[in-house]
């Protein structure tokens, strides 16, 4: 039990020989399998990140080419709305210079219908007094009949009129 | 007669060691009881200390054994 | 009652399993050393058995195994080492396992080989080489030198006089500690042999087994901390 002797010897070697045993035999795989694994999630996780940036980036273009689209609509739109506009004012003045010709006519007519209707009256009173005159001439009857003539002209006439 | 004496005032030596551990059981308890979310460290330490302590212990025993077969 | 003592004083003893006729030497092979090699072939086969066929991905349960003991292996004893001694990791290692396998082979019948004071002695002669070494690896042969007469040249004695209670104090605590619980064992086994042992066993056998295997390598971590601080 209380002996030291050449054992001790034999136990330093043989704990050298468990130290060995134990670091290129359980730590050293054991430990390389984990580098291992763990630069491979390393790898992988950098591939994801490549591919998430990658996929930002097309968003971002995707992005872009729809505002694009937006304004490109906006601006169709809007030339759309000044042609439409203009088309407008055209066809408003188109149909104002048509009513104003309308108008002028209508009104070039009734100055007309007027002059002939004023120059029908015209004749008619000349006929008329000639009339009277001649009828005045033909009876020759004294003041009475003057007056009474007259009288009758005037209410012809103003029936006329 | 007097080997086993002398083996026997070297194992009074864990005296000492009763009583320290005790202390250090104690302190422990009294610091679980504060702080309850510390005891594995508590406990960790209490195990250390209770193998420190013990090691007095041991050597009197190894000494009263030592005077036995040395002496005896 | 010398029939007892008869008895237990064989068990305390370590026998020589053979004798190797080496010229005109003769060299005696004790108990421990033959236990020793079955450890070692013990330890082996479970390392070899442990790590084959290792696979990055899809790994298998045998591979879990021996994945989380390493890693709570270096975790345990980095954890009393600090990040200044992880070279010293796989060595701590295989000490923590050498001695907890050693204290655990009791429970077979066999006579746990931490019970000879050789294996206990090498034991500590090592740890203490192994804290020098790292003393002189960090320091410096001229540092080391120095650091015998800090804090202060007094204690010079003191501090060479400690090389060698470190290691004394480290082999007997183990020694005494098994020798202590094999002899309270071996009176058990002897005063009632059935029943009665197994709740001590657990005691004695696993519980402070593995304690004092955790002991051992907490106290050499201190040391090499120490040596490595300063």
């Amino acid at each position: 039990m209380l002996r030291i002797d050449i054992n001790l010897l034999f136990t330093v070697i043989n704990l050298i020989i468990i130290y060995v045993i134990i670091r290129k035999l359980l730590f050293k795989p054991v430990k390389k399998i984990i580098a291992q694994r763990e630069a491979e999630i390393n790898k992988q996780y950098e591939d994801a990140k490549a591919t998430q940036d990658n996929a930002d980036a097309l968003k971002v273009q995707y992005e872009q080419a729809l505002s694009g689209a937006q304004e490109e609509k906006a601006a169709v739109i809007s030339e759309a709305r000044v042609k439409a506009g203009a088309e407008y004012d055209r066809i408003v003045a188109d149909a104002k210079t048509a009513a104003d010709k309308l108008m002028d006519d209508a009104r070039k007519e009734a100055v007309k219908e007027q002059e002939k209707t004023i120059k029908q009256a015209k004749d008619q009173i000349e006929e008329l007094v000639v009339a009277a005159t001649a009828k005045v001439v033909a009876s020759g009857q004294g003041e009475a009949a003057d007056r009474e003539l007259y009288n009758q002209f005037l209410t012809k006439t103003g029936e006329n009129k | 007669m007097g080997i086993a004496l002398g083996a026997g005032i070297a194992a009074l030596a864990c005296i000492g060691a009763g009583i320290g551990i005790g202390i250090a059981a104690g302190k422990a308890t009294e610091a679980v009881a504060r702080q309850p979310e510390a005891e594995s460290k508590i406990t960790k330490l209490l195990l250390l200390g209770g193998a420190l302590a013990e090691a007095t212990a041991i050597y009197g025993f190894v000494v009263a054994i030592l005077i036995i077969i040395l002496l005896g | 009652m010398g029939d007892l003592k008869e008895k237990i004083m064989e068990e305390l003893n370590c026998e020589t399993v053979f004798t190797i006729h080496f010229g005109s030497f003769d060299i005696p092979i004790a108990e421990s050393t033959v236990i020793t090699w079955v450890i070692m072939v013990i330890l082996l086969a479970l390392c070899i058995f442990l790590t084959r066929g290792l696979k990055v991905k899809n790994v298998s349960r045998r591979q879990l195994v021996a994945e989380s003991i390493v890693g709570w292996l270096e975790k345990f004893v980095i954890g009393m080492t600090g990040e200044e001694g992880k070279a010293f990791v796989p060595y701590l290692c295989s000490v923590l396992l050498y001695i907890g396998f050693a204290n655990l082979i009791g429970l077979c019948g066999v006579k746990p080989p931490t019970k000879d004071l050789n294996v206990t002695a090498a034991l500590a002669v090592m740890s203490i080489v192994l804290v020098q070494y790292a003393g002189i690896h960090k320091k410096g042969f001229k540092g080391w030198l120095k650091s015998f007469t800090q804090p202060m040249a007094i204690v010079t004695p003191i501090n060479i006089l400690e090389l060698f209670i470190k290691p004394l104090s480290l082999c007997m605590r183990l020694f005494g500690n098994v020798l202590g619980a094999f002899v309270i064992m071996e009176l058990l086994k002897s005063l009632i042999p059935v029943v009665l042992p197994v709740p001590f066993s657990f005691y004695f056998d696993i519980f402070d087994g593995l304690i004092q295997a955790y002991v051992f390598v907490f106290l050499t971590s201190l040391y090499i901390k120490e040596a490595v601080e300063e």
